[in-house]
């Protein structure tokens, strides 16, 4: 039998065929494991770096970390051999997918985050640019735990200049709307999310990043007919694949503080943070499923079928909605502790305690608008 | 109070970014002439009811200068100042009930700076059509202007370029004509060259009252290419036709469309206003009534632009459910070759789904079906990744049962839709189905295993995998390994550790810690194969537990698993062993 030789080139090729999603990144893990059989340096560093760049914005974030680390040790065997720009592009895309993960995995210890993100202002030192894209990464970072210093690259990201390595200016404005949000600077917000709200800013997660924040923060004010229209908007476009869990969560916080019972709802889309590594999107969801869960009698029974993986399942599929609610609120108070044990701060659980006043709120005012 | 200061504006910095960073090519100063040309035309006809004598002329010196010229409304004195001087001003923002009037193209008032991409100055010869004195206005880079009294001007305005060093190739016959054609082809307005009767642009008002014919050859002289098909689009807000490639592509291809507001090209990039399916369409189309944006290179995303999507969507579901029964085999030729396209649609569309579900074809064990043969064919089960389908797909096969492989866009909504909307006995794989593919075993059979259990459990458990045994076809499959996505990603992440060093094996290990109970991988024993048959009568364990580390690493090569550090020494040092035991037995049958 004729064997067949690897060839990079016709693999890529047929990668880049295919649409992006499940399809492509199914299609780049198995291209990676023939890089690896046939121990192609060049190709096992590319395409391990196709995978990060594309899984990111399909699948569980936190799936790219091995990958990460597979590129540095491989690229630490092989200097050289992507080339340079190649090199350099790859290096910066793989360490602020690094630096990122640390957002959305509280296991990683604060000394190796903090490494992270060195590593990508060491990136920045070598290259001579990048700094705006570290500041931006370290500013999101820290406010998960250490407003001081996350006020701090919010001051320089905005002195760096832009380059090639920043991050798309659709994303760098809805970043800005988070850090105003998150610190409470409406105004700072509404300027900087004006760009994407009149449609003149898009790119693969704006405006839908932007409708999640701003959406959280109304529901957090109890503004709940201000959140309506971008709800809408979310619903609409933003729900596409398993990596807009938090969006989901965001949408069923709001129909639970409407009083709406979204059962079909979260029978459907409960697979996604079951399935998922990345707690920061999980966090999300099971937040917005435990106001969803108590909207109603929590002595009520509903039958619904969920997945087997979820902890409380049954096979009748009947649940009482007191015994959902229990559960999401554990699993996300959970994640809240975890979150904010690794920051040394309490954003998380300050996050949950906001959710649960804002909820209690609207059930006292039932469902009358604020 | 706080003092109130003013900040300053560098105008000849800003005529720099307004002209060499608004727009993405210099190509684009032609755009905008056209369109004042066009708009000047248009207010023309508004303000001298029955004139219809709109036309733009072209004069070239080539290489060296550019007379673009119309002869519609012309400006005076006070608008050149107004209009010409403002920038962002526009002779086109007199609002009708608070609108700009719907024939006119431009709105900024910034267009005309994009001409300083290819000339030193632009010089402006106009006259108003409504009677008064004609003037000569020069502007230059700096944001500086003159205005001159000019008494041999007709009606209109001229725009007289000078071509800026490098920028030569733009003041060319040909390049003005292909700039022309590929900008204002669609233009209510003819163009010419000055003295000539040859038309530059035109095409049909109404497309779908066009032969099939007669758009194939459309198609083929605007793109160069033969076209599988034409589906004419003449809706509210689009006016056109959508051309079927002739050969497979993909979303990321890009696919040239031709894109015009108010026939001006507007775009060559559909992602705004097609739907992602069309990816196998190339598009010719007017808009109207859509809003672009500041650059005119795109649309804005508001209710006109997803009504404009809707229609389009429409326009071709229609067309090719009428397509079926006209011609059927067209459709199937289409369908051939575009199925991940009609897929995608078919999903969103209930009427498209049940147009082109019989069409379709979906991978399988028994090879590719379409979802006519899948109505027919029974039971079935289906699966969302394509490692798993392949490593199921022996299985499946030799026990004559279906399998699908949803592992691909838009496979798994539409088998579930398939499986619903007809009634169809086809589910997801779960684990409750797998005990029906990998039968029990008896308690008997159970217990005579009991010895290759507790070896195999024992000798896998470094690998966090454990033993059953089950009966399957086909035997001579003696062992299948499957795991769950969590335990996939864990052996990524350990393999990832046992490569990796620093704080990425900190992480790494960070995150295998993290895991309370480790899940465990199944490598299922068949008691059908011969093999396992006579391991279950071997009792040396030393061997025993050697053969069941062989299956396992056996069994992960033929699911396409890749091999960590530690399995593949195992596999180095169980074969040794092996070949040691039989040179070893070899060597006694030969002494005696």
């Amino acid at each position: 039998m004729k064997k067949e030789l690897f060839s990079g080139e016709r693999i890529n090729k047929a990668i880049l065929a295919l649409p992006e999603g499940k399809p492509r990144l199914d299609a780049l893990q198995d291209a990676v494991a023939q890089a690896d059989r046939a121990a192609d340096p060049y190709w096992r560093l590319r395409f391990r770096a196709d995978y990060i760049c594309d899984a990111v914005y399909f699948d569980d974030e936190a799936k790219i970390l091995p990958f990460c680390g597979e590129f540095f040790a491989l690229l630490e065997e092989y200097p050289g051999v992507l080339g340079e720009p190649l090199e350099q592009l790859s290096c910066f895309l793989v360490a602020k997918r690094a630096a990122a993960l640390c957002q959305v995995l509280p296991q990683i210890p604060m000394t190796v985050c903090e490494g992270f993100l060195e590593r990508l202002a060491e990136l920045t030192r070598r290259y001579g640019k990048g700094s705006r894209l570290y500041h931006n990464l370290a500013c999101e970072f820290y406010l998960g735990g250490d407003l001081d210093r996350a006020a701090a690259h919010f001051e320089a990201f905005q002195k760096a200049k832009l380059d090639m390595q920043s991050k798309c200016r659709a994303c760098e404005q809805s970043f800005m709307v988070r850090y105003a949000l998150a610190t409470g600077d409406w105004a700072l917000a509404e300027r900087s999310a004006r760009p994407i709200f009149d449609g003149s800013m898009t790119c693969h997660d704006v405006p839908w990043d932007t409708y999640h924040t701003y959406i959280e923060a109304y529901l957090d004010r109890g503004e709940i007919k201000k959140a309506d229209p971008l709800v809408r908007q979310l619903s609409r476009g933003g729900i596409r694949d398993v990596s807009d869990t938090e969006y989901m969560g965001t949408l069923l916080r709001f129909y639970g503080m409407q009083n709406r019972v979204g059962a079909a709802l979260l029978q459907r889309y409960l697979p996604w943070p079951l399935s998922l590594w990345d707690r920061g999107r999980q966090f999300y969801f099971y937040q917005g499923a435990w106001v969803l869960c108590t909207a109603g009698p929590l002595d009520r029974e509903v039958t619904f079928y969920l997945p087997r993986q979820f902890p409380l399942w049954r096979e009748d599929g009947r649940y009482r909605w007191g015994d959902l609610a229990d559960w999401f609120y554990g699993a996300a108070a959970d994640i809240a502790g975890q979150f904010d044990r690794r920051n040394g701060g309490t954003v998380y659980r300050d996050t949950l305690a906001r959710t649960e006043r804002a909820a209690k709120e609207r059930r006292n005012h039932g469902k009358k608008e604020i | 109070m706080a003092e109130q200061y003013h900040f300053q504006v560098n105008l000849g910095g800003m005529l720099d970014i307004l002209s060499n960073h608004l727009y993405k090519s210099p190509d684009v100063f032609l755009r905008e002439l056209l369109q004042n040309g066009v708009d000047a035309v248009t207010r023309r006809r508004r303000e001298q009811p029955g004139w219809t004598g709109g036309r733009l002329t072209v004069a070239l010196e080539p290489g060296r200068r550019l007379t673009f010229r119309d002869n519609g409304a012309g400006l005076d004195e006070a608008e050149i100042h107004r209009f010409l001087a403002v920038i962002g001003q526009s002779s086109k923002t007199e609002l009708e009930d608070g609108r700009i009037p719907e024939d006119y193209i431009g709105r900024f008032g910034i267009g005309l700076l994009s001409c300083f991409m290819v000339s030193d100055s632009i010089v402006v010869h106009t006259r108003p059509a409504k009677g008064g004195p004609g003037h000569c206005w020069t502007g230059l880079p700096d944001g500086t202007y003159t205005l001159e009294p000019l008494t041999d001007c007709p009606a209109g305005t001229a725009v007289i370029l000078t071509a800026r060093s490098g920028a030569e190739g733009y003041f060319q016959r040909e390049k003005i004509a292909e700039l022309v054609r590929y900008y204002g082809l669609a233009l209510p307005v003819p163009v010419f060259f000055a003295g000539e009767t040859a038309q530059l642009n035109g095409v049909p008002e109404d497309f779908s009252a066009v032969s099939r014919s007669q758009l194939l050859a459309f198609g083929e002289w605007l793109y160069g290419e033969t076209f599988l098909d034409a589906v004419p689009i003449q809706t509210k807000h689009l006016s056109g036709v959508a051309y079927v490639l002739p050969y497979a592509t993909s979303p990321t291809m890009k696919t040239g469309h031709r894109i015009y507001l108010k026939q001006m090209l507007l775009t060559e990039q559909g992602d705004t206003l097609l739907p992602p399916w069309a990816f196998f369409l190339r598009c010719f189309l007017n808009t109207r009534g859509l809003r672009p944006t500041a650059s005119r290179e795109d649309f804005y995303e508001d209710e006109a632009l997803f009504r404009a999507r809707d229609e389009f969507a429409a326009a071709v579901g229609s067309y090719l459910t009428a397509l079926r029964r006209s011609d059927p085999d067209r459709l199937r030729q289409i369908v051939d070759i575009h199925a991940q396209a009609i897929k995608a649609m078919a999903v969103w569309d209930d009427g498209l789904f049940r147009l082109f579900i019989d069409y379709l074809p979906f991978e399988t064990s028994e090879g590719a079906m379409t979802g006519a043969a899948l109505k027919d064919a029974g039971e079935a089960y289906y699966v969302a990744t394509v490692p798993k389908f392949k490593q199921l797909r022996p299985i499946f096969m030799a026990q004559g049962r279906l399998l699908i492989c949803t592992g691909y866009a838009s496979d798994g909504e539409l088998i579930a839709k398939l499986a619903a909307d007809f009634s169809l006995p086809i589910e997801p794989l779960r684990e409750e189905a797998m005990e029906g593919v990998l039968q029990q075993v008896t308690p008997e059979e159970e217990q005579a295993l009991s010895g290759l259990l507790l070896a195999a459990d024992d000798a896998l458990s470094v690998f966090d995998c454990r033993s059953e045994a089950r009966r399957f076809f086909p035997g001579e499959l003696p062992a299948l390994y499957a795991m769950s996505d969590d335990v996939q990603f864990l052996r990524q992440v350990q393999s990832a550790r046992d490569l990796s060093d620093g704080i990425f094996s900190d992480a790494l290990s960070s995150l295998l810690d993290s895991v309370e109970t480790r899940p465990l991988a199944t490598l299922y024993l068949n008691l059908n194969s011969p093999v396992i048959q006579r391991l279950s009568r071997v009792r040396d364990g030393a061997l025993l537990r050697g053969a069941v580390r062989l299956l396992y690493v056996q069994a992960l090569l033929a699911g396409g698993h890749p091999l960590q550090g530690e399995e593949l020494r195992v596999m180095n040092q169980e074969l040794l062993g092996l070949i040691e035991r039989s040179a070893g037995s070899a060597q006694e049958e030969g002494v005696r």
